[in-house]
């Protein structure tokens, strides 16, 4: 932090708007719940006390306006994607996605054979981490969310961006 | 005037009662703590009984592995895969040369050129692994821990990433086995 650093006390912490605020961001993603399939109970697994995601800032939010975090959990079919685009749409910025399980990122088992199952949730949304399994355990999840949050503190909102 | 203090009294002594289980909670929080603090400790497997021995059966559906060392490119995996996440190509070296064995003694033909498995699309139905002969595509941890320790947590923000390649074989070496075959301009009017 250049000239402010170890100006201070040893408990006043100098850091950038920026950073405090991915920081924020990161050690409290809500997640939209968006289970589908076989995932959506690994999922409910995951926020219950075993693996207790709050522990992580994460809270199961049932509204997509208070959500910042979509976890598509299951079989995305083409009846279904009209609904997870329009959900996602309505979501406040910044918002990510994470395609949990073989079948939100690629399909899964209807690659082959699916005339109903759309092939990856990122043809219609931009996902952020892919966390696979079939479904994933509950470690999977969390640890994919752990990424989440990863990428999330580096992001840097307030910094403009070399538009070249 | 009697009812209005049992009333009093009932309030205050359930009060004490719920305070008394939750201070009781309070103070065996470590031993009764059901929650798993993830990324500090995992479980090694799962608790539970599947009705037969852990480790002759990957009770943990965990991620695939090829020792590509001892492939042999016959593709049973691939054939058996019932999603197609499985990719081998293998390609025929000339006669005499020699590839080696794998560890059960069997003599490699073919060079595996390339041994793909993507893992988003991988449902971890395990039925590849039976048919492989030379039982080198298998699930980490379980029975095979000691080969490859148990790995079910990899997740990507590339989808691309979770297409895992196996093979080894360089360029330069599928160069040196494939026969240059001598390029002759068609002749005028044959059909391709």
């Amino acid at each position: 932090m250049g000239i402010l650093e170890n100006k201070f006390q040893d408990n006043i912490i100098v850091a950038k708007l920026d950073q405090i605020l991915s920081w924020a961001r990161s050690t409290s993603p809500w997640y939209f719940q968006f289970g589908l399939a076989c995932c959506a109970i690994e999922m409910m697994a995951t926020a219950a006390s075993r693996h207790d995601l709050e522990r992580i800032g994460m809270m199961p939010r049932s509204s997509p306006r208070q959500a910042d975090v979509m976890i598509v959990a299951g079989t995305v079919t083409m009846k279904m994607a009209l609904r997870v685009k329009k959900l996602y749409e309505q979501m406040a910025d910044p918002k990510y996605v994470i395609a949990m399980g073989s079948c939100a990122t690629s399909g899964g088992p209807y690659t082959p054979h699916g005339y109903h199952v759309l092939k990856g949730v990122d043809l219609i949304i931009p996902v952020d981490v892919y966390i696979p399994g079939c479904p994933p355990r509950p470690e999977s999840l969390i640890e994919g969310l752990i990424k989440l949050q990863e990428k999330i503190r580096h992001e840097r909102p307030l910094t403009r961006k070399n538009v070249s | 005037m009697g009812r209005y203090l049992v009333n009093i009294w009932e309030s205050v002594s359930t009060m004490l009662i719920g305070l008394g289980i939750t201070g009781k909670h309070l103070l065996r929080a470590k031993n009764g703590n059901v929650t798993l603090q993830y990324p500090e400790e995992k479980w090694p497997r799962p608790e539970r009984n599947i009705g037969f021995d852990h480790q002759d059966y990957n009770v943990i559906r965990s991620r695939l592995v090829v020792d590509i060392n001892d492939c042999t490119g016959c593709k049973k995996c691939e054939r058996a895969c019932p999603v197609g996440c499985i990719s081998v190509e293998a390609l025929k070296v000339p006669k005499g040369t020699d590839l080696g064995v794998t560890s059960n003694d069997t003599i490699k033909r073919l060079l595996v050129t390339r041994h793909d498995i993507d893992m988003s699309e991988c449902m971890y139905c395990n039925l590849c692994t039976f048919p492989c002969p030379e039982e080198c595509i298998y699930m980490t941890g379980g029975p095979n821990s000691h080969k490859t320790p148990i790995d079910y947590e990899f997740s990507e923000y590339d989808r691309n990433n979770l297409i895992y390649k196996f093979a080894v074989a360089t360029q330069e070496e599928i160069d040196s086995y494939t026969i240059p075959v001598p390029v002759t301009p068609a002749p005028e009017g044959a059909k391709a």
